[in-house]
């Protein structure tokens, strides 16, 4: 479950820095990317790509958790990469979507 | 060299991937299915399936041992773990009594020496990728040398890449074939960057000493053993005191050692000198601990049990060495890790064959001009098809060979690692007798047919079949199988866009040609 | 009589002087691209062989000259030299002339060798 949250953390990262991008932006909306909405982008997500490495040392310990999170890394930023050309409106829902649901189903399995 | 920095790395990393493009797709291909070589070799041998481990594992193992070398230089147990819950015993004699070197694998839940058919297993492929069966030193020079022009390929590359970060999520498929092929190789490249650079790097140092003796044989003056012992990377064997005396009970050391580890499990014991005075009990921490490779040891005087030194790797240096080495054979992952590790490997041999492909795309003669192509292109197309389509091929025949031949025959692992090579052999011969696009398709077809004839020829030839191990959860054979399956699919999924872009161009060339001009006088081009 | 005799001289001269231009740009181009071929092959040599031995002299270097323990000298050494290595064949190929490239190697690696035959004399064999 961890894993998961780790994984769609990262994915949900990767997917906000490149909405960041005007290229993926007009992907998803056809249309560039705000000032505000880019910097908001980038922010949400260099805060999630972090978010997952505390998650991944969680899983597996300090060493070996930094290790994974590379791992982790590559996984969400292949699947967007292969999934946006193909689907880039569920690919960037997808983003939004996952780690809500996984993060209210660890806290819900930990209470 | 010419031009700008760029374009002379540009030229390198073009160059320096085609020298070594095929061998490094071999290498890291079979090193990708060398992460799971214990689930490989479990899986040729079905006779051991589910065997497990008990809990006095280690004492049958010594039981083992006493019975049948109860007086030797140094015995060694590589103790058996969930992913390979065989024993593996090594006894080594002093010089004159034979047999000076021994080796049994051992059952420890029968205690009884492994009765299942002789293979090499996952070792065949373990060992091909870094001596490629050559013999002696020449197959792991020939790898390190790969591997150095690996790090240069790699590392030209990411100069020569320079939108790095604009086209980091960038892949376009329904761009004309070069510039989708270039896609993936970047993206494939850049998302597992850390990846590639660090099984690189550590694949070098697994062998350096190999690569790099100068430095140690410097600093010691040609002393090897003080060396090893101050790194404290082996131990020495002490003389023989020839005063018989007895080895004290294993049990209680292993508590201790486990205690001080933290839980840590003993992965390896070597006993030197059994049955003498000057015994000593060495215990090693399990790879699948921590990262470090061999990271803990405590040694025992071996007939009073007492600690005479340990091990806990504050040497800096040493500590990173080993960090690397476990870096490279990623024995501490657990299965959620190991399958990272294996998608990671994945996308360095797809890395390597997107660069093939485009290597042959990017040069493609137009029609009309100065007609059929050159001997270099051709040659460079067949070898593409027969190493990228002929490799897989290879290792499907592999692993039906191991089904397929009689149980009982007694060169049977020769017999398996030949039809390899064989098979590796006429795939390379068979794109130089058809049309490079047709022998794509043949060759796709035909492995992906292989691969998933493997569980159905599993089926019929053992036991152990899919329905089976899929009720028992016999999680290793049932996800061999599957596995199989899944890269039949996948590689047929393949072979039939390959072939359906062939058959909708109107001319083989003729759409690519238009294509390709157009792609080469844009500025896009001048990145590669 | 005279100006014909110059006339022709002068005719006889330019043309030999066109010809003689064309002849050099011809065989100029063929040896440049004999020249670009040598200047790869040398390259490739520098970068295989002249790295190898800067990166080895390199590793000799750390394992005697570095402050800490022997055997910890040693590793560091040997695993940095493979560094050396990379960035030795990056610079072959970066270089502008393969002249620039072998210097490029050499004066390092003889510096590095200077120093230990000089001040590390003990461990050489």
């Amino acid at each position: 479950m961890l894993t998961a949250l780790a994984l769609s953390l990262a994915y949900a990262g990767f997917t906000a820095l490149c909405l960041a991008m005007h290229r993926h932006h007009r992907q998803v909306w056809h249309r560039d990317a705000s000032r505000q909405s880019r910097a908001v982008f980038r922010i949400a997500g260099v805060s999630c790509l972090a978010l997952s490495l505390p998650v991944c040392v969680a899983v597996w310990g300090g060493a070996i958790g930094t290790v994974a999170w590379f791992g982790v890394l590559t996984l969400a930023g292949s699947a967007l990469g292969f999934l946006l050309p193909y689907a880039p409106r569920a690919a960037a829902a997808l983003g939004a979507v996952a780690p809500l649901i996984l993060a209210a189903s660890v806290i819900a399995s930990s209470v | 060299m010419k031009g700008s920095f760029r374009q002379s790395m540009a030229w390198l990393h073009t160059w320096s991937g085609l020298v070594v493009g095929w061998l490094l797709f071999a290498i890291f291909l079979t090193g990708t299915v060398s992460f799971f070589r214990h689930e490989i070799t479990l899986w040729m041998q079905p006779e051991l399936s589910q065997a497990v481990v008990p809990a006095n594992a280690i004492s049958v193992a010594f039981d083992e041992l006493q019975k049948i070398a109860p007086k030797a230089r140094r015995w060694l147990i590589d103790v058996p773990d969930d992913r390979d819950p065989i024993a593996h015993l090594y006894i080594w004699r002093d010089p004159g009594e034979l047999p000076d070197f021994q080796r049994e694998e051992l059952n420890t839940s029968t205690g009884e020496a492994v009765a299942a058919r002789s293979t090499y297993g996952g070792d065949f492929l373990f060992y091909f990728h870094f001596d490629l069966n050559v013999p002696s030193i020449w197959g792991r020079l020939i790898v390190g040398a790969a591997a150095i022009i690996m790090l240069v390929a790699i590392v030209s590359g990411v100069i020569t890449h320079r939108r790095i970060f604009k086209d980091f999520f960038t892949f376009r498929p329904w761009k004309a074939s070069q510039r989708s092929w270039l896609d993936a190789h970047n993206i494939l490249g850049v998302m597992a960057l850390p990846f590639h650079l660090m099984i690189t790097y550590t694949g070098l140092i697994t062998l350096m000493f190999l690569y790099m003796p100068w430095g140690r044989d410097v600093a010691y003056d040609g002393d090897q053993q003080a060396f090893l012992s101050e790194a404290a990377l082996s131990t020495v064997i002490p003389a023989a005191a020839n005063v018989p005396d007895r080895l004290v009970p294993i049990e209680p050391l292993i508590e201790m050692a486990v205690d001080r580890w933290g839980g840590d499990a003993v992965g390896r014991i070597d006993v030197y000198r059994p049955g003498d005075a000057n015994a000593l009990i060495e215990l090693t921490s399990s790879d699948s601990a921590a990262i470090a490779f061999h990271r803990r040891k405590i040694l025992f005087d071996g007939n009073s049990g007492e600690v005479v030194s340990t091990t806990d790797n504050t040497q800096w240096a040493a500590e990173t060495r080993g960090v690397m080495y476990g870096l490279h054979i990623g024995r501490f992952s657990d299965p959620v890790l190991r399958f990272l590790y294996f998608l990671s490997s994945i996308a360095g041999t797809a890395v390597v064959a997107t660069g093939l492909v485009l290597w042959v795309a990017k040069r493609r003669p137009k029609p009309g001009a100065s007609g059929k192509a050159g001997f270099g292109y051709r040659t460079v197309e067949a070898l593409n098809v027969g190493t990228v389509a002929g490799l897989p091929i290879a290792i499907a025949v592999f692993f039906l060979a191991n089904r397929l031949l009689p149980v009982d025959l007694a060169a049977r692992a020769d017999l398996e690692a030949g039809s390899f090579f064989l098979a590796w052999i006429v795939t390379i011969l068979h794109p130089m007798l058809r049309p490079a696009a047709r022998a794509w398709i043949e060759q796709l077809a035909l492995a992906a047919l292989l691969f998933a004839a493997v569980p159905v020829v599993n089926a019929f030839t053992t036991s152990r079949h899919l329905g089976l191990t899929l009720a028992q959860g016999d999680w290793v054979l049932a996800g061999f199988d599957l596995s199989m399956l899944t890269t039949g699919v996948i590689l047929a999924w393949v072979a039939w866009r390959v072939g359906r872009k062939r058959s909708a161009a109107p001319a083989p060339y003729d759409s690519r040609a238009n294509t390709s001009a157009a792609v080469q006088t844009s500025m896009e081009q001048r990145e590669c | 009589m005279d100006g014909g005799v110059a006339g022709l001289r002068a005719a006889v001269v330019s043309f030999a002087r066109v010809r003689r231009a064309e002849f050099q740009k011809r065989v100029s181009g063929a040896m440049k691209d004999r020249f670009r071929w040598i200047g790869v092959v040398s390259r490739v040599v520098a970068a295989a062989f002249g790295g190898y031995v800067l990166s080895s002299v390199a590793a000799i270097s750390l394992a005697l000259a570095l402050p800490m323990a022997r055997s910890e000298a040693v590793l560091t050494g040997s695993m940095v030299s493979f560094v050396v290595y990379v960035c030795a064949v990056l610079w072959v190929f970066a270089a502008s002339s393969a002249w620039r490239a072998w210097l490029g190697l050499g004066i390092p690696a003889a510096v590095l060798w200077a120093n230990l035959l000089l001040f590390q004399p003990a461990g050489l064999s």
